[in-house]
């Protein structure tokens, strides 16, 4: 199965749950578990996020751009801000970094987004933007379906 | 609505039900209202019950743990019940579940801190 949309909403904090809801309808026709579902959309809810609170520091007037493709057996995730970029990418990745300390942040953002992946990549850019690109696999979804 | 919250308060004991998807847009109303809660109340211990909590990321991490560091201060405890596999998920993958004790029912928490 291919498949491929893109989708471009504001950086506002109700489009987060929003954004997660467009992927599991996009996901539906590949028939997954919940639990996959549940993992993708952690995934981008947790890119987004990243996207609104740090790329546009929570300014509405900017857009997030979020991209699936299904492709074979794999699901890609694109998550594109046009925002302030990371100063250092490597940091950010780290449990428990976060720029916002006085806010409460748990820092978590990115070891989720990790841990939910098969692959991970975070291209980003001082003044220009940020790019998380993530893959993951449908045949995680496929065994656990067999399992239960 | 995206996520409502059902309180319940018993001597120093806060009880949190949450109902919905806890995120960026509804973790700030949920901390402030913790907040506001234990000053009034002297609350030690905190529960979620997170039977009915759909969606959880680390917005909603950051809640708890914040949560977590002001109760410690009062040698208080926050517990995390009825989890379903999602959400037990989400807090095994954030190590949310080596400072907050994982209880299985409501009943057996309010049991073990005698408001039962």
């Amino acid at each position: 199965m291919n498949n491929h949309i893109e989708v471009k909403f504001r950086a506002l904090p109700e489009n987060i749950k929003l954004a997660r809801n467009i992927t599991s309808s996009f996901l539906l026709e590949v028939n997954p578990t919940l639990g996959f579902i549940n993992e993708v959309k952690s995934i981008v809810s947790e890119a987004v996020t990243n996207s609104i609170i740090h790329g546009y520091e929570s300014d509405p007037n900017k857009y997030v751009d979020l991209k699936l493709l299904l492709n074979g057996n794999n699901i890609e995730i694109y998550v594109e801000d046009k925002g302030k970029g990371i100063e250092d990418v490597e940091a950010a990745r780290m449990p428990m970094f976060t720029s916002k300390k006085d806010t409460e942040r748990s820092g978590l953002g990115f070891t989720i987004i990790e841990v939910f992946s098969d692959n991970t990549e975070v291209i980003s850019k001082l003044g220009e933007g940020t790019i998380v690109k993530c893959i993951k696999e449908l045949e995680d979804a496929e065994i656990d379906a067999n399992v239960s | 609505m995206t996520l409502s919250v059902k309180i319940q308060i018993y001597k120093d004991v806060l009880i949190l039900k949450l109902i919905g998807e806890l995120d960026q847009s509804t973790s700030g109303d949920v901390r402030e209202k913790i907040d506001e809660l234990s000053k009034k109340y002297s609350i030690k211990n905190i529960i979620f019950n997170c039977e009915n909590l759909i969606f959880m990321d680390s917005s909603g991490i950051g809640v708890i743990l914040s949560t977590y560091n002001k109760v410690r201060h009062t040698e208080g405890r926050i517990f995390l019940c009825e989890l379903n596999r999602d959400i037990e998920k989400i807090i095994f993958v954030t190590g949310l579940n080596k400072i907050c004790k994982i209880v299985d029912t409501e009943d057996s928490v309010k049991w073990q801190l005698g408001v039962a």
